[in-house]
């Protein structure tokens, strides 16, 4: 009889200790993901008191901004087609030490739009690869940034990149190895 | 939105239908016990009860007698009922009638019972531009016996209704027709819900009634058996089945787009049963375990309307306690339930051939059947245990420790021009609980009253699917608290509860929710009493009740966006904080002059004030402003209750509050004779 009781009294310890049976179920991960601006897109306006909206890129650049790179002449990217490129290049690397830098060219607002130029430093860092591998870039931009009143905030809606060549932000740009 | 007004007897046999009893984990199901047979009530009296209450623009009356005359040889029994429901907000009005009652002729040969019975009610409903009225009315003869000394009961007779929904509520002249149904009514009742059989350990009852009308008919009965058994060793099996079943259709004076409607509901089938078996073990070491399995199928089915619908269940439950004889106290058990929802609707082909699918069951072909995305299997365990050691002084401590975990999966798609369709957006969930709860009493009882408690639990909100997985949560909630009373005079005691809280909630997935940082509240609430005995028949009571509340968010880091930071020093300085939308401080007192007049009557007079500082955060000019619900609350109250020799019991309470932006009355009387 005190056997029969143990053995009882171990049961319900036993069925859940070794079950694992309260532990959560593993979970995908979410799909409507808020960038982290890995490309530190924000920092273009600091010090400037002035703010960029929040960092999806949808928010960041403007409906019907432009995007012109500097070995294309007179060629320009939609909107859609650099957001693309930019969250492939997010899926490929991780972005190291970025910074935007104000150029020595000083800004200015003229009614509603704000004139920057930035000079910016990116490594990317290939993890896919053994050993990882990196790459650097850096280079000057000119934005022009639109107030958007409703937000108190700013939108890109012109970016020229002066990169001699293809910069990790041209949607044509290929990792080289 | 429909308001269901069942006459009184079908709605005792539909409500009659068996249901799971819920009980916690680590307690015996109170369905597998021997039922006690409650004494029996004086067979000659006549109760009568009167209840007159008004809060706010709410009226309700009630009103009853209800007068039993046996004798050896011959009962009656007569129901006199009468409610009123009055809201002067929405100008509606509700009344109830309800005459029913029986006599009965006993000593017939073969220990017989037989006479007549009758239940004749009037419901009459008023709204703003019109009335309804519903009269109906069943009679006919009753027979009792007891072949075997087991309690049969049949009955049956005529039954009639009378309606008119479209009366005009300002004239009489504007009734319309009448309308009328007629028909017969039969039932049966076999055995006692407390008293076995002869010569058996199982206590069977099955109750049955049917009804054909010309608009409608239906045919309702409940039936459950509960068998135990004592082993030779002490130790006993319980076996349980119960079931209940409705078909047919009912009509009743209900509401429909806010006036009073005759509803003839659509012909239904619903089935609910359930079987359990039950073994619990006498005490050993101490010891008393047990172990329970459950099986419920519940079934619903609108054949001609909305399809149907079916729930199954499969538990086991272990159960574990100590015996009284045991130095510390221990209850625990563990449920393991597998449960299942399949619903379709399709019942009908269309013109074209396809399927008619109603939009609330979407359905769907799955494993040959038509079947609902929103069919779920479900699986749920649960584990209770509670271990408590208190001295005879009063001393002690308990700990509980409650965990569960809820999953749920909707298994259902199918393919559509290639595409296979599922539950948008997939709602396969995991729900884990997990509460502690420490107590302590840490003084003797003959101090005074102590104790002190902490109090944790962590819960889990899981959706499975990367569509949902964005919105996982974990809560967290912190409480600690304590009691404590004495005596700090001859005639004064003082007594304060407290308790403290913080809820906190974490996002599994920071990255979805940028600018959108989680809830974060806490509150505190102080209770003071003091309770000065001034004389045998006169007593003041003091309350004191502060509550802190605030509401807001939790401030970090990872929930920040671009917004947050004007300066790279800014973003590296940042630090975590809660940031308070809402707080609420809540000042109350309440001054109380209680009176005992001769341990007959009580008399209760004072006056409460509250003053709630209610306030939300001002982005605009960084404060926090008054809201709509701060302000002050009177209320003078007094009552009255006398009883005199359990027989005549009365009540009487009125109170006025003057609230913050309105002014109402709380008016309660009532008056309960039994002779």
């Amino acid at each position: 009889m005190m056997r029969l009781s143990g053995y009882l009294l171990a049961l319900p310890l036993v069925a859940v200790m070794s079950c694992s049976v309260f532990d959560p179920r593993p979970v995908e991960y979410p799909l409507n993901v808020v960038t982290v601006d890995p490309f530190n897109f924000a920092s273009i306006l600091w010090n400037t008191g002035k703010q960029i909206t929040k960092v999806e890129y949808n928010d960041i650049f403007y409906d019907t901004a432009t995007f012109v790179f500097a070995d294309i002449n007179g060629n320009v990217f939609s909107r859609q087609s650099l957001i693309d490129h930019l969250q492939s290049m997010c899926q490929l690397f991780s972005m190291q030490n970025v910074s935007w830098e104000p150029d020595s060219l000083q800004d200015f607002t003229i009614a509603d739009t704000f004139f920057a130029d930035r000079a910016y430093y990116v490594v990317a860092l290939d993890t896919f690869l053994i050993p990882p591998k990196s790459d650097t870039f850096s280079s000057t931009s000119s934005f022009k940034l639109l107030f958007n009143a409703n937000k108190n905030t700013w939108n890109i809606f012109y970016w020229k990149d002066k990169y001699p060549g293809e910069s990790i932000f041209h949607p044509l740009f290929e990792p080289s190895y | 939105m429909r308001r269901i007004l069942i006459p009184a007897v079908a709605a005792a046999f539909v409500s009659g239908a068996p249901a799971p009893a819920f009980c916690q984990v680590n307690q015996w199901p109170p369905a597998l016990g021997i039922p006690v047979a409650p004494p029996a009530p004086d067979s000659n009296r006549t109760v009568y009860g009167s209840d007159q209450s008004l809060y706010i623009r709410t009226f309700k009356v009630r009103d009853s007698v209800n007068i039993q005359e046996n004798t050896p040889s011959c009962g009656v029994n007569q129901n006199v009922d009468y409610a009123l429901s009055n809201d002067s907000w929405f100008n509606t009005t509700d009344q109830f009638f309800d005459l029913s009652g029986d006599v009965v002729r006993k000593e017939l040969p073969l220990g017989m019972s037989a006479g007549l019975e009758w239940t004749p009610v009037l419901i009459l409903n008023k709204r703003t531009s019109s009335q309804g009225i519903l009269g109906s009315v069943e009679a006919g003869p009753l027979l009792t016996f007891a072949p075997f000394s087991i309690p049969m009961m049949i009955h049956g007779g005529a039954t009639a209704r009378g309606w008119n929904d479209d009366i005009g509520a300002l004239s009489a002249n504007q009734y319309g027709a009448l309308s009328r149904d007629k028909g017969f009514y039969a039932g049966a009742e076999l055995g006692s819900p407390v008293h076995p059989v002869p010569f058996l350990p199982l206590i069977v009852t099955v109750k049955g009634y049917g009804r054909s009308m010309e608009t409608s008919k239906l045919v309702s009965g409940t039936a459950s058996a509960l068998l135990y058994l004592g082993m030779p060793a002490g130790d006993s099996l319980f076996v349980l089945y119960a079931d209940s079943l409705t078909e047919g259709r009912d009509a009743f004076l209900g509401e429909d787009q806010g006036k009073p409607s005759f509803i003839d509901d659509p012909e239904k089938t619903e089935r609910s049963y359930q079987v359990s078996a039950g073994f619990r073990a006498k005490p050993r070491l101490f010891l008393v375990p047990g172990a329970v399995y459950s099986y419920t199928e519940h079934t619903l089915s609108y054949p001609g309307a909305w399809g149907n619908k079916k729930n199954t269940d499969n538990a086991v439950n272990l159960l574990l306690r100590t015996d009284t004889l045991f130095f510390v106290s221990y209850q625990g058990g563990i449920k393991v339930e597998w449960e299942r929802e399949d619903m379709n609707s399709a019942s009908s082909v269309g013109a074209a051939g396809g399927a008619i699918l109603s939009p609330q069951l979407q359905t769907t072909d799955f494993a040959g059947n038509l079947a609902s995305l929103n069919d779920y299997v479900g699986y749920r365990v649960a584990m209770l245990n509670s271990i408590s050691k208190y001295l005879q002084n009063g001393m002690g401590a308990e700990y509980t420790w409650d965990i569960s975990r809820y999953s749920k999966d909707y298994p259902v798609s199918y393919v559509v021009n290639g595409d296979t369709v599922r539950q948008d957006p997939p709602l396969d969930n995991d729900i884990i609980v997990n509460r502690q709860r420490f107590t302590l009493v840490p003084i003797p009882s003959s101090w005074g009253k102590g104790s002190l408690f902490v109090e944790y639990s962590k819960n889990i909100t899981n959706y499975i699917k990367a569509e949902m997985s964005g919105n996982n949560t974990v809560d967290w909630l912190y409480r600690v608290g304590g009691t404590a009373g004495f005596t700090v005079a001859q005639r004064c005691t003082v007594s304060e509860a407290m308790t403290a809280d913080t809820k906190e909630t974490d996002y599994a997935f920071p990255e979805t929710k940028r600018g959108s940082p989680p809830p974060y509240s806490r509150k505190w609430s102080s209770l003071l009493l003091l309770n000065m005995v001034a004389n045998r028949w006169l007593t003041l009571r003091t309350e004191w009740n502060e509550t802190y509340s605030d509401f807001g968010t939790w401030n970090a880091k990872e929930y920040m966006d671009s917004t947050a930071f004007k300066t790279p020093q800014e973003a590296a300085d940042y630090k975590d904080y809660y940031a308070i939308t809402d707080r609420t401080w809540d000042h109350g007192i309440k001054l109380t002059v209680v009176s005992n007049i001769l341990n007959t009557c009580l008399v209760n007079a004072g006056c409460s004030y509250e003053y709630i500082d209610a306030r939300e955060f001002n982005v605009v000019d960084q404060t926090y402003a008054l809201t709509y619900s701060a302000g002050t609350r009177v209320t003078p109250f007094a009552s009255l209750s006398y009883e005199l020799n359990r027989q005549l019991v009365f009540y009487a309470n009125f109170a006025r509050t003057f609230d913050i932006r309105d002014k109402y009355w709380d008016i309660h009387v009532s008056l309960k004779g039994t002779f």
